[in-house]
């Protein structure tokens, strides 16, 4: 059961891997065996295609809708079994920049790693970054921006940080098509990745540097 | 080797011939068109005089007169005389207004729905298609199969007014070209851009994954469309006729979809082309690698656009060992990343990797895909490229 969640999250078949959950729990297997060792695992796997360019795009916003549907059957569970996420991330598009498909890439590929995410959405101020900040007390806060004109309010937001005395509670991670490692480092970013997998992967390997908040 | 005139030099490039020194054209170059008052021809005059290649492009309608497609150069759009269309926009409390629009056809209604953000560029109205509107639709004009119906009475062929219309420019246009040694280009063909811009791209994702039959009606409806706007563009003898296909790389549609479904229509638009005696320039800028023998299989003759920098797997020397004996390149430095916001030194090193990638054979130097901010970083960076590409000439002519 557990090779056919994996299968059916991989593939994009929300539904049947939403019912074999269901079956999985129905059968007495423990929440946190389904979500480790098929979920994320899935979602590790479709990562790991996608950077070998075996799998793309739209076929991970398949494999990201399973892994949800998936997850919305567990997570009554997980709470019951006081399973604790990985760590909290905050995520959004910077301010004055409505693209979201990198940005709900790497929050799908967040979740499917583990994290609970905090999806501030698009045209995110850094006020309102500073704000999740305060109130949920993420590890990671990662900023997307599609635009070079745009991606200057990544630098905004990270001085709004630093302005609320929340800079070094957080570690930052920036991407987007026209962000580069060099602009990352410009903007005083902690990590810079280039697509929705190796975020997660970075966010996962800070994760387990760091104890959870 | 004498001297070439810049259409001898662009065209014999495409046609992989010998030539004095590899072009450098700018794809777009909305900085300076604006500061022309979006005139093509003082555009192509201007690039020629800072000793740049340049290509006039015909229809020259300007962005402001493309009311309904603003992002879609070329044939005016135009409905069927029976759809209605209404507009209005509501406030909403603690975000942005929105604007509603409904087109109601013979074939039933359609409606969309965009947020009115700060910097939205057409005061209290919707454009059938744009770029602008996919990221700030809540609801994109087509959700459903069934609306296709409805959709074709908005994607109707050119009018005998546009056809003369364009006869007439095209008059003026070639005594231009000829005038000024300029390449002439006729477009734009479209395929999944317009897709995007009436589905939204998350949507229309999810559509080729759960739906590819609807995708592919939808397709088939704007290749349908295209040729006749092609027959016409073609009815005068362009140099290159341009297809926009931003939305067709990888990093958007599948190889396996990009196959089956964009392939063989690319081909029929390619050998339309062909058959009317112009070559075909195919913009796309990112997700290339995956899609390298559909190009070649397409038997397009230009890729345009391609970024080192921005776009995801366009490694250059990847792509130029695969289709570089066949396909011409044009492109190979970012434009917002590298010449607009970049360093001299940076636009130097860009301009020479780019070279040393891509060039000599089948290559055109240029920013990717446009420059956009007039500001003195621009400018000051538009001299360092152009001198940079110099120093690339061959000392003595070939």
């Amino acid at each position: 059961m557990l090779r056919r969640i994996f299968d059916h999250i991989l593939e994009g078949d929300a539904s049947a891997a939403t019912e074999c959950v269901q079956q999985a729990l129905a059968d007495g297997t423990d929440p946190a065996v389904i979500l480790n060792q098929a979920m994320i695992a899935a979602m590790d796997e479709t990562g790991r295609r996608f950077e070998a360019g075996d799998l793309y795009v739209p076929e991970m916003l398949v494999a990201g809708r399973a892994m949800q549907s998936a997850l919305g059957a567990l997570k009554p569970f997980l709470v019951q079994a006081d399973l604790e996420p990985l760590g909290k991330v905050v995520i959004g598009t910077v301010q004055g920049d409505l693209h979201d498909i990198g940005k709900n890439l790497v929050a799908l590929m967040l979740q499917g790693a583990g994290f609970e995410v905090i999806d501030l959405g698009t045209d995110v101020a850094p006020a309102r970054f500073v704000q999740a900040v305060r109130e949920h007390e993420p590890m990671l806060v990662a900023m997307s921006a599609l635009l070079t004109t745009t991606m200057t309010n990544m630098s905004t937001t990270v001085v709004a940080l630093q302005a609320a005395g929340l800079r070094d509670r957080v570690r930052v991670m920036v991407g987007g098509a026209p962000v580069t490692r060099q602009y990352a480092d410009q903007v005083g970013a902690d990590m810079y990745e280039p697509d929705a997998a190796s975020a997660a992967r970075a966010a996962r390997a800070a994760a387990k540097r760091e104890p959870s908040v | 080797m004498a001297q070439l005139t810049s259409r001898e030099r662009m065209l014999r490039t495409i046609n992989r011939q010998a030539v004095d020194h590899f072009p450098c054209c700018f794809m777009s170059f909305t900085a300076l068109r604006e500061k022309l008052g979006d005139n093509l021809y003082e555009l192509a005059k201007a690039e020629l005089g800072m000793g740049l290649d340049s290509m006039l492009f015909i229809p020259t309608t300007p962005r402001a007169l493309r009311r309904e497609h603003p992002d879609l150069r070329g044939l005016p759009v135009h409905f069927d005389p029976q759809v209605k269309t209404t507009e209005w926009r509501e406030e909403v409390s603690g975000d942005y207004p929105l604007l509603h629009k409904v087109y109601d056809t013979p074939a039933g209604r359609l409606t969309t729905s965009v947020r009115l953000t700060e910097d939205w560029r057409f005061e209290n109205r919707i454009p059938f298609v744009d770029d602008y509107q996919i990221p700030r639709a809540l609801k994109p004009l087509i959700t459903e199969p069934h609306e296709l119906e409805a959709l074709q009475f908005m994607l109707r062929p050119p009018t005998e007014a546009d056809i003369a219309a364009y006869r007439e420019e095209v008059h003026i246009a070639r005594a231009f070209v000829e005038s000024h040694g300029a390449l002439l280009a006729g477009g734009w063909g479209v395929g999944m851009d317009l897709a995007n811009w009436v589905c939204g791209m998350e949507p229309l994702m999810f559509h080729m994954m759960d739906r590819p039959q609807f995708v592919d009606d939808l397709l088939e409806m704007i290749h349908v469309w295209n040729l006749r706007r092609m027959e016409v563009v073609l009815s005068a003898p362009v140099d290159i006729f341009i297809r926009r296909a931003w939305y067709e790389g990888c990093d958007f549609v599948t190889p396996g979809f990009y196959h089956k479904s964009i392939l063989p229509r690319l081909k029929a638009e390619v050998d339309l082309a062909h058959q009317r005696g112009a070559r075909f320039g195919y913009i796309c800028s990112s997700g290339l690698e995956p899609m390298l023998a559909d190009h070649l299989a397409s038997g397009l003759d230009v890729l345009i656009g391609i970024d080192p920098v921005q776009g995801r797997r366009t490694n250059l020397t990847q792509i130029k060992k695969t289709i570089g004996s066949t396909i011409c390149m044009w492109g190979g430095v970012s434009g917002a990343v590298t010449v607009e916001r970049g360093t001299e030194e940076e636009v130097r090193t860009a301009v020479r990797e780019a070279v040393q990638s891509l060039a000599p054979d089948g290559f055109i130097l240029s920013p990717v895909d446009n420059l956009t901010i007039d500001a003195p970083q621009t400018w000051r960076n538009v001299e360092v490229f152009i001198d940079e590409w110099r120093r690339t000439w061959p000392s003595e002519p070939a």
